[in-house]
């Protein structure tokens, strides 16, 4: 008896849950861009060096890419809790210490997304299979959490940097 | 219930990575490898989770880093004598690039009077063949005339070290000492489509790479060519090519042959360091002929007339004489009889009176190593 009323709550939750999503599904109202930058050294017309961000132009191994990820509330109500995810991709190693954006935390995960936290809390197991503390290229995924909500036709940046291996 | 969804999807991609890995190369990600990148947004509206928002992917293609080392092999000159066939030295070349190129392979000699691989000046030129770098096949180790027969590197690989053989003719005016320096230069090479992807043509050396778009941005679309090589010992930063130099040091025999005599009796003082050299007399003849070079000489054969006015004395010819220098110690060494046949004649120095040449002695020798002697005496009675 005392199984059955258990799994019965449980069923009850997860209708709950259903209805509750289905009518707010539609709404699509956070826009998401991505774009991948570089930094090069140019001479300007001061015959100064200055660094000058553009867009990915000689991406050799070595080269540090900046992605800059632009949220932007389009709808018509605030979004809350909003978590921006970015997997690294391949072939790119991620730049400890780089995830930034105004109003959010940044965590990594090094594990494929399961645990997420700063990167020095986090370990991973080398091929002898003892732990070690994590590195920049042990990571799998870089998440933002925008603290405060996200007011309707507000936008944000975060941003991180990578070495092309 | 946001974070139970993120972290299913999570795992997704996670399967989706481990999949991809094996791709991480040592040396970088290949050329014309495409980044993708596609960030996720999860939030919630009024209390309630929305559907996850994907950006559009963000690609970009990984352009081409052209890197190539070349290193001597041995760390010392290919020693040869002039005349000299096929001398070799031996190189390595590396491609640590980021994709697979052609390398033509160059050979060039150092100027008169520059200092050479090994520390010495530079002093002749080699005679260098139509074709005279050759890649080694794999099949046997060291250089093969028949099996190494590439004059360049096709579709070296990435992250591959092939070897390179320089193969020269030493010129026979060479004297010893002679030091000609030679430099191999691996120039990378490669043939590329309309978006900058390398085009293999099996058997084909492809033009030299030259750097693409240096001074305009990027086209995403097109793989680009960054020179990212170090200086050689002759080409420069970032150009290219890379180089290593080696050396050929020229030795050879260097004969010298010296006739001393000195009486070993008279009729009055018999044998006698006081002896003169008066008729009647034996006076003893020291050939000492000696090689100064760097290298053997080999199949010797001196001829040494009788003095007019003396006759030879029978069964007096000795070889390999020893003695201090260039003298000789009396009745040392191995005795010769006088005819120019039989095992005395290669056992192994021979020598004879009046048999290979009239009226004269002949001293043969197979071989006298570098920096030795080679003595033989006989004697004669002054008329």
């Amino acid at each position: 008896m005392k199984w059955l009323s258990h799994n019965s709550l449980r069923i009850f939750a997860l209708a709950s849950l259903s209805t509750a999503v289905l009518p707010a599904l539609a709404a699509d109202s956070l826009s998401l861009k991505n774009q991948a930058f570089q930094d090069i050294s140019v001479v300007n017309k001061d015959g100064k060096p200055e660094i000058k961000r553009q867009v990915v132009t000689k991406a050799t191994p070595g080269t540090e890419i900046i992605y800059v990820i632009t949220y932007q509330n389009t709808g018509k109500k605030p979004a809350e809790k909003v978590v921006i995810n970015n997997p690294i991709p391949t072939g790119l190693a991620y730049r400890p210490g780089t995830a930034e954006g105004a109003g959010t935390s940044a965590e990594v995960s090094v594990d494929g997304g399961k645990v997420y936290g700063a990167l020095e809390t986090l370990q991973v197991k080398d091929v002898d299979g003892a732990l070690r503390a994590a590195k920049g290229e042990d990571v799998t995924h870089v998440r933002w959490m925008v603290v405060t909500p996200v007011a309707p036709g507000r936008q944000g940046d975060v941003t991180y940097r990578a070495m092309l291996k | 219930m946001s974070s139970k969804k993120t972290s299913l999807r999570l795992v997704a991609a996670t399967g989706l990575m481990i999949g991809v890995l094996p791709q991480a190369f040592a040396l970088g990600t290949l050329a014309g490898t495409t980044i993708s990148n596609t960030a996720s947004v999860d939030y919630e509206v009024g209390g309630v989770n929305q559907t996850d928002v994907n950006s559009l992917a963000s690609t970009f293609l990984v352009d081409r880093r052209i890197n190539v080392t070349v290193a001597e092999v041995g760390g010392v000159a290919t020693i040869a004598v002039p005349g000299a066939l096929a001398q070799v030295t031996t190189f390595t070349v590396s491609n640590t690039s980021n994709a697979i190129l052609d390398y033509n392979l160059q050979v060039t000699q150092d100027i008169s009077g520059a200092t050479t691989a090994f520390g010495g000046t530079d002093s002749f030129d080699v005679t260098l063949p139509v074709t005279h770098t050759f890649v080694e096949s794999g099949a046997t180790a060291g250089y093969q005339p028949v099996e190494d027969t590439a004059t360049f590197s096709d579709e070296h690989p990435v992250d591959g070290t092939r070897t390179v053989y320089v193969v020269v003719n030493i010129p026979a005016s060479a004297v010893n000492n002679d030091i000609a320096g030679i430099t191999l230069t691996a120039i990378a090479a490669q043939s590329t489509d309309g978006t900058g992807a390398y085009v293999a043509t099996p058997g084909v050396l492809a033009a030299n790479a030259a750097q693409t778009n240096t001074g305009s941005a990027d086209d995403p679309a097109f793989i680009d060519t960054v020179f990212g090589d170090v200086a050689g010992d002759t080409d420069a930063l970032r150009d290219g090519r890379h180089s290593d130099d080696d050396q050929y040091n020229v030795v050879t025999a260097a004969i010298t042959v010296t006739k001393s005599s000195s009486v070993i009796s008279d009729p009055f003082n018999g044998i006698s360091v006081n002896a003169k050299a008066i008729p009647g007399a034996v006076v003893e003849y020291c050939l000492d002929i000696n090689n100064t070079g760097a290298a053997a000489a080999g199949t010797i054969v001196l001829t040494d007339a009788i003095p007019t006015n003396t006759q030879f004395v029978a069964n007096s010819l000795r070889t390999a004489v020893t003695g201090a220098g260039a003298a000789c110690t009396s009745g040392t060494g191995m005795a010769e009889d006088d005819d120019d046949a039989g095992a005395d004649e290669t056992d192994p120095d021979g020598a004879d009176y009046n048999a290979t040449t009239a009226g004269a002695i002949t001293v043969t020798t197979p071989s006298i190593a570098a920096v030795t002697r080679f003595k033989a005496t006989f004697q004669v009675t002054v008329d």
